[in-house]
């Protein structure tokens, strides 16, 4: 008996059919165009952080074997018997063979100061006394050799300041140099490294870096007592240690537009209602200095694009209907003439001008950019850079109204807005201005495009936003 | 005229052809398709779901999946069957944590009643289905597998986690809760 219910509803259900209601095809493909976009979204934002990654890190073994090496600069680490690592080790070269660095030659921006007792250059901790003689260059070693470092050495100042060391004694024997540590107390001994087999690129690091040496303290310490001969007139070089990161805050103006994508008909009317209207942006940014030419970015970025809306509604006809009374004179075959009272409906039409809509749309988003900026030109002052990164759209809001194209009551419709994922990709070229050592002001010019649309999916268009401004900022050296 | 012929043509498109259009993301193959399946597995949808909107729910997901794997469908079987099997496994994930926690086993010591066979089965089947609507979830998801779908015992125990002695009582329980609710509904014991 109670297998028999199983099989009355198996009976029942097997091929029982019901309709699902109209429009659930409709969802089923929005619903799997929303999951592709989102798969694509993805993929898309993997490989660009995929591609960032591989760019900086190319960027990253590139500098450290190009950047420096032009600039004869020193970075790879060497032997490390040389000086033991918990003297604390700045370092002191001393030779009497050494061509002294004239004080021309030295870039006068580099807080150059003199002192009478000392001619040691202190710079982030490595002290390097040269004295006035000069000797026959060896032939199998052709570069000045500085002992042991542990950091690698992107200081740009620093590496010149090394390339004038090096230039100035090209023919110097460094075997004969001399290596003290910074309270000249300590001589390295030399003869313990191998210094036939050292190249280019076997350059010492400063082991631990200072800032702003105070030139009273560096008179005093970096004095060696092993040389008193070497007590001319060299000059001490004041560095200032800056870190690889920095801020950088900028409001901008410019013009914003927009490129559609839809019916025609619609994208005229909508280019005919809508014009440019001043627009501003706003950027606040941490760079982290890659290397001397390269920097990454990011932070938050804010642009409220403004565009004037100038609507006028088609003229409308406007019916109204009414009932009349009227009277006609009839002959009837018996009564004669007779008058007969009937109701008409009479409809009356009137002309009603279309209403004129003036009003400012805004469109104000904020993004996340990351970008890569390359240094293009650097002179004392002025430097030039530019850069190029992509924006994820994280928040927007819209006000105002655009047309429907559909006339009459529907004519204007809310800005049907997006919340968040409106992205771009943005490049710019810009010029800084280094105030002191650590602030420079910035005039940066970007061009931004829409990826993707910045309307509501289900918008009769698309709309991909553009813009064109120039930034104006402050840029801080942490 | 013309119009005519290529709707013919396409009334004609065999289930082979619908598959390789769906395949190629050919919207109207899987419009076709979703046609010609949708009222049925509407019909497989209901007596897993609550409500209307909860089976609709579940065949959209469904059909997403149908359209997003259909080239994994290897014409191993009936084409209609695999569209069941994803459509009974989409109702089942979508319930996946209510099934398994299974109703407590308040009518173990009810005598089973017994049951006017005939009144059943004069019954509207829309009124049947609300009926198994009112089972409580776990106890409907069972039922469901064992008794119209025709899995067994272990294979259900496998879909839902649990073993095959679980599916096992809980249909039974399953079914006596069911024959409650149609005494309740006025069939006739006899």
């Amino acid at each position: 008996m109670s297998n028999e219910i199983e099989n009355i509803f198996k009976q029942k259900f097997e091929n029982f059919e019901s309709t699902p209601s109209a429009g659930l095809f409709d969802r089923i493909q929005a619903a799997r165009a929303k999951k592709k976009r989102i798969v694509i979204w993805m993929w898309s934002s993997a490989a660009i952080l995929l591609l960032s990654l591989g760019l900086g890190y190319t960027v990253l073994s590139t500098s450290s074997e190009n950047t420096l090496a032009e600039d004869n600069t020193i970075e790879k680490e060497q032997k490390t018997d040389l000086i033991t690592s918990e003297e604390q080790i700045f370092p002191v070269i001393k030779n009497d063979k050494f061509q002294p660095l004239a004080n021309e030659n030295i870039d006068p921006k580099q807080n150059v100061q003199s002192s009478e007792n000392t001619k040691s250059k202190s710079i982030e901790g490595v002290n390097i006394l040269v004295s006035q003689k000069e000797t026959k260059r060896p032939s199998s070693v052709d570069d000045t050799v500085l002992p042991q470092a542990e950091n690698r050495m992107v200081n740009e100042e620093l590496a010149k300041l090394y390339q004038k060391i090096h230039d100035a004694n090209k023919n110097a024997d460094p075997k004969k140099a001399k290596v003290f540590t910074r309270n000249g107390e300590s001589e390295v001994d030399l003869s313990s490294i191998n210094l036939e087999n050292l190249t280019k690129r076997d350059i010492p690091v400063v082991k631990t870096p200072i800032t702003n040496i105070d030139s009273s303290n560096v008179a005093q310490t970096t004095t060696p007592k092993a040389d008193e001969k070497a007590d001319n007139n060299l000059p001490i070089y004041k560095l200032v240690k800056l870190s690889r990161w920095s801020i950088e805050a900028s409001a901008a103006g410019g013009l914003g537009s927009r490129i559609l994508s839809g019916p025609a008909d619609y994208i005229t009317i909508r280019n005919t209602t809508e014009s440019v209207k001043f627009s501003t942006a706003y950027n606040l940014n941490v760079l982290y200095r890659i290397n001397t030419k390269w920097s990454a970015q990011t932070g938050v970025s804010l642009v409220n694009r403004r565009e004037k809306l100038s609507y006028t509604a088609a003229d409308q006809m406007t019916y109204t209907q009414r009932e009349e009374t009227r009277t006609e004179t009839i002959i009837h075959p018996v009564l004669g003439e007779i008058e007969r009272e009937y109701t008409v409906t009479v409809t009356d039409s009137s002309m009603q001008k279309g209403n004129q809509t003036k009003q400012t749309n805004t469109y104000l988003s904020a993004a996340i950019p990351l970008v890569l900026e390359r240094g293009l030109y650097e002179g004392e002052k002025w430097s030039l850079m530019t850069k190029i990164g992509v924006l994820a759209g994280i928040y927007s809001t819209t006000n105002g109204h655009i047309a429907t194209g559909e006339g009459q009551s529907k004519d204007l419709q809310p800005i049907p807005s997006k919340s968040a994922g409106f992205h771009s990709f943005t490049y710019g070229i810009g010029a800084a201005y280094k105030c002191t050592d650590r602030i420079s002001l910035i005039v940066y010019p970007q061009a931004f495009i829409g990826l993707n649309s910045a309307l509501k999916t289900n918008a009769d268009v698309s709309q991909k936003e553009l813009g064109f401004y120039t930034h104006f900022g402050l840029r801080v050296q942490l | 005229m013309n119009q005519n012929k290529n709707s013919t043509n396409d009334n004609q498109l065999n289930e082979h052809d619908l598959i390789i259009g769906c395949i190629r993301n050919d919207v109207y193959c899987q419009q076709l398709l979703y046609e010609k399946y949708s009222p049925k597995m509407m019909g497989v949808s209901l007596r897993y779901c609550n409500s209307k909107m909860e089976a609709e729910d579940v065949l959209q997901d469904a059909f997403i999946k149908i359209f997003d794997k259909i080239k994994t469908f290897k014409g191993k079987g009936s084409f209609e069957g695999w569209i069941r099997k994803v459509v009974v496994f989409t109702a089942l994930k979508s319930n996946d944590k209510r099934v398994k926690k299974f109703e407590p086993g308040d009518i173990d010591n009810v005598q089973e009643p017994s049951l006017d066979s005939k009144a059943v089965s004069n019954m509207e089947t829309a009124y049947l289905m609300n009926i198994l609507q009112e089972l409580p979830i776990g106890y409907k998801t069972v039922f469901n597998l064992y008794a119209i779908e025709g899995y067994s015992h272990k294979e259900i125990g496998k879909m839902l986690g649990v073993t095959d002695v679980t599916s096992r009582t809980q249909y039974s329980r399953a079914k006596q809760y069911l024959l409650k609710i149609l005494a309740k509904h006025g069939i006739k014991r006899i």
